[in-house]
């Protein structure tokens, strides 16, 4: 594989990769670094690449296990202050800023709360727009579990959509 | 879309039996259509869904990955040296002339006369205690010797915890 086929078969998959390391390290800069990192793994492997036949359920994998790596580190373990959400304020006032900025940490806190397997199934299936079977092999869960992660995930969102609604939030 | 039609979508979504098309359909009219207002506490867990999608890598990220790239030290595969064929000719002839050095010294070599140990065997049975005894004595001896060593280093060390304890 060379410089060109690298960057039109391999770096598209930069920002996928860069989310779901992201939802892992809660931390825009280090996510980055493990994009990076699984990147230059795969231009040094580069004559083997062929011989996978899911490229990209092999980055989603070591994305995984760097991020895991990450935020076992000491670093992690002193605490990072996360960064906050990147919203555009271009049309909105700065009370309507803080408010969707607060609406959309509700959501993200919601999500946090999950189960780390269903968490992820339902990162793939609504951030990213996966199918199941794409799901099945990025993540090695049977298809069967999938769906159970995904029907369990939302049932638990929905439940708790419902709850903040009824008591004003 | 109506809202009986998304409605309906949506009750699907939570169940998890929703394509990929008819979920595509549900954050477009969360994020874009006028959403009703039976509907609006779910409208957040969608506007997050478009808002995680939009999260994108630093604009710089590629060029700096190639720029990392090409400036990577470049592996040094061990170098295969060509061999010319008058090398290969005088490897070959220095081979040869080991090899037929080698077999002339090994033909030449006499064959040692190896002792045959069967002819020291004790056959005669009183000789053969005798030799036992002998044998044991000695090993016996030898044990004596290790136990008196023994002794003598546990009395050594008594002395010293004695005089540490004082």
């Amino acid at each position: 594989m060379n410089i060109k086929q690298f960057t039109s078969e391999i770096l598209p998959y930069k920002n996928k990769l860069y989310r779901f390391a992201y939802r892992i390290v809660g931390n825009g800069a280090e996510a980055e670094d493990v994009v990076q990192e699984v990147m230059i793994k795969l231009w040094k492997q580069r004559e083997k690449l062929h011989e996978y036949n899911n490229i990209e359920a092999w980055c989603i994998r070591m994305t995984k296990n760097l991020s895991i790596d990450k935020t076992r580190s000491k670093h992690y373990k002193l605490g990072i202050i996360p960064e906050g959400f990147d919203i555009s304020s271009d049309h909105n006032n700065p009370h309507q800023v803080a408010e969707t900025q607060d609406t959309m940490q509700r959501i993200k806190n919601m999500m946090d709360t999950l189960p780390t397997k269903q968490r992820e199934v339902m990162h793939m299936r609504d951030i990213e727009g996966l199918s199941y079977k794409e799901i099945e092999a990025q993540l090695e869960i049977p298809m069967n579990q999938v769906k159970v992660y995904l029907f369990r995930a939302r049932k638990f969102i929905k439940s708790q959509l419902i709850n903040s609604d009824s008591y004003g939030l | 879309m109506d809202y009986k039609n998304i409605n309906h979508l949506l009750e699907k979504y939570w169940e998890g039996e929703t394509s990929l098309q008819e979920e595509e359909t549900l954050q477009q009219y969360f994020n874009h259509g006028n959403v009703a207002p039976q509907l609006e506490q779910f409208k957040s867990l969608f506007q997050y869904f478009k808002e995680e999608q939009d999260v994108m890598i630093s604009d710089d990220f590629e060029k700096r990955l190639l720029e990392q790239i090409e400036n990577e030290p470049k592996v040094v595969s061990a170098k295969v040296r060509k061999l010319s064929w008058m090398t290969s000719i005088r490897t070959i002839a220095a081979v040869g002339i080991l090899l037929m050095g080698a077999v002339f010294v090994f033909q030449n070599i006499e064959p040692e006369k190896t002792d045959v140990w069967a002819k020291y065997e004790i056959e005669d049975e009183q000789e053969a205690i005798e030799a036992t005894k002998a044998a044991l004595a000695l090993l016996s001896g030898k044990m004596k010797k290790g136990s008196k060593k023994a002794t003598k280093g546990f009395s050594e060390m008594k002395l010293v915890t004695k005089k540490a304890l004082k």
